[in-house]
């Protein structure tokens, strides 16, 4: 009889390459590096909901893969993204988080250069001391960033010779997020922050597998211990995302309202959507309320959690204040669910920091909820573009892209990209 | 002219009041700290309610973070399971000041300043969070209790997330 290898965290699991992970590439300083060039920089990176720039003019300040961007909505109605950046000497340009630009212009309050809300140079002061140099305002401005949007929400790439967000996205991808994102005008009513003392992936894994819904009391009271709920599937998409089938919850389990009545559109009585968008982006509606989770990466170990809650733009008083009693229950920094988020994967950044987890499993095959294949999913598009293995940072970089996240087809419940160097 | 003037007796009464409402908003403070939250619950009327609100610069609106009846709070601190605890059970230490208390019969209006400190396991203490506490008091039987406590949050970025008021 064969006996199963020996499972203790620190020996090399006896697993097919893509079901375990070596835990270094949560700490190690040179894989984050290379992160935030071929993942952070380099792909579509959700940035916030167009209604918090409503107005022409109307501005906020951004992060993504460490840069600040000004994006702004132009006179013409159009949002751009502007590297906050004096093209002078480099202080920053726009110093408050969001608001409307005065007379449409930024000024550097340095050397008071200025520009419009398309970044270009308005100004320059005392322009005749250039006279005698190539320095003009025709050929001057702030930096711009690749901006596009989908169903209102915005997204920039630093990268600017990355697909277009539709082929980032992908059709079946698109259509998954219509319920409720495309459907009618939606609008950020919450907003916070908070800084996750872990790497970013074990935050993103949180939302990427199904069966730490044990750990939350509201999930396996009101989701998990339903039969029907053992029905619901993962989606794994090319380019790593992934989509939870709709699944319909009890809320009377736990002495919650049902939510049945004023539902985001398309949405069904207690219905519950998940999507997940590579790299660290999540989109949860829970019938009446939409939420969207968004990271930014600040090292290793670090990592900022900014949450949205949204509702229908024009929602009444009432039911504006429902939907913030559905979003605070389970999600608000006072809810349920975050803090034991957080607090699971702070536990395992703990022992991977100093060295007592060196591998992780991710190994589950199953039909149903609690499959690991959209996590494998992940890290196959993890591993194109950065280069790195992550079951075994040793063996260096792949040296092939492994492409084969360029698929049509989306698959349900099996790996859809297995890793080049899995023998499995 | 004389019917605004404040009596020697009617300001005595009123420091009374005064007094009385600032023993118990840092007698809040402390069963907060302390987690005795029967006692702290037992501040509220039966109907009062508790709320944490914050205004962040990006969004037009203030936002609303929490806002449970008093039987609600009850409920849901009740409700927190073991690891709950475990991540909301830090030592607490509330700084209070009481800048405004405004008797007006058999009602009051509080306005107070607080810190809140959060000390881990390891003996680390760090500022959790400040704000203010604006609270209506109302008068029953000789005894304040509160009818609403609105915690409006200037820290935006929390450390640890938990139910428990603040």
């Amino acid at each position: 009889m064969n006996l199963p290898a020996r499972l203790d965290g620190r020996t090399r699991p006896q697993l097919p390459p893509t079901h375990y992970l070596d835990n270094r590439i949560y700490t190690d300083p040179d894989v984050f590096e290379t992160e935030k060039e071929s993942i952070l920089a380099g792909t579509w990176r959700f940035v916030c909901h167009a209604s918090e720039i409503p107005e022409p003019f109307d501005y906020r300040l951004v992060t993504v893969a460490g840069h600040e961007l000004v994006l702004v909505r132009g006179k013409d109605g159009e949002i751009r993204a502007l590297y906050n950046s004096c093209a002078h000497r480099g202080a920053r340009v726009v110093r408050t988080a969001a608001g409307r630009l005065e007379q449409g212009r930024m000024t550097c309050f340095y050397h008071l250069w200025s520009y419009d809300d398309k970044g270009r140079c308005t100004g320059i002061s005392r322009p005749s001391g250039y006279r005698e140099s190539a320095v003009r305002k025709d050929a001057t401005g702030l930096k711009p960033v690749r901006v596009e949007t989908m169903f209102g929400l915005v997204f920039v790439c630093l990268d600017e010779a990355a697909v277009s967000l539709r082929e980032f996205l992908g059709e079946a991808v698109i259509e998954a997020m219509r319920t409720p994102f495309g459907i009618a005008d939606l609008e950020v009513f919450h907003l916070h922050r908070t800084e996750i003392k872990a790497n970013w992936k074990l935050f993103v894994e949180t939302n990427y597998e199904g069966y730490h819904e044990l750990l939350h009391l509201l999930n396996r009271t009101t989701g998990v211990a339903q039969q029907e709920y053992q029905a619901r599937q993962w989606t794994n998409h090319k380019r790593g995302h992934v989509s939870f089938d709709h699944a319909r919850i009890s809320y009377g389990n736990l002495n919650y309202e049902q939510r049945e009545a004023n539902m985001m559109p398309g949405m069904k009585p207690n219905g519950h959507v998940v999507i997940n968008l590579f790299p660290d982006m999540l989109l949860n509606c829970r019938s009446t309320v939409a939420r969207i989770d968004s990271l930014m990466p600040l090292s290793p170990t670090r990592t900022l959690l900014e949450c949205r809650g949204l509702g229908l733009a024009g929602d009444t008083g009432t039911v504006r204040a429902m939907r913030v009693r559905h979003h605070n229950q389970v999600w608000g920094p006072t809810g349920i669910n975050l803090a034991e988020d957080m607090w699971a994967v702070q536990a395992q950044m703990r022992n991977m920091e100093n060295g007592s987890s060196r591998y992780s499993v991710i190994a589950r095959e199953e039909e149903g909820p609690m499959d690991d294949s959209s996590l494998r999913n992940f890290y196959a598009e993890w591993s194109r573009l950065t280069g790195c293995r992550p079951h075994d940072l040793n063996s260096g970089r792949t040296g092939d892209t492994g492409d084969g996240n360029t698929g049509d087809a989306a698959t349900r419940g099996t790996d859809l990209n297995p890793s080049p160097d899995n023998a499995g | 002219m004389l019917d605004n003037v404040t009596t020697e007796p009617e300001m005595a009464v009123e420091m009374a009041e005064q007094s009385a409402l600032k023993r118990l908003i840092h007698a809040s403070a402390r069963y907060l700290d302390d987690h005795e939250f029967h006692a702290y619950l037992d501040l509220y009327r039966e109907e009062g309610v508790y709320s944490i609100v914050t205004k962040a610069p990006e969004l037009p609106e203030p936002m609303i973070w929490m806002q449970r009846s008093r039987a609600e709070l009850q409920e849901r601190i009740s409700a927190m399971s073991e690891h709950e605890w475990e991540i909301a059970g830090v030592e607490q230490t509330r700084i209070v000041s009481v800048d405004i208390v405004e008797v007006n019969g058999a009602t009051a209006d509080t306005s107070s300043s607080f810190a809140l400190y959060h000390t881990g396991q390891e003996g680390l203490t760090s500022c959790y969070a400040v704000g203010r506490y604006d609270d209506r008091w109302e008068k029953a039987a000789d005894t304040w209790k509160l009818g609403n406590r609105r915690v409006m949050l200037k820290t935006r970025q929390l450390d640890m997330l938990s139910p428990l008021p603040i």
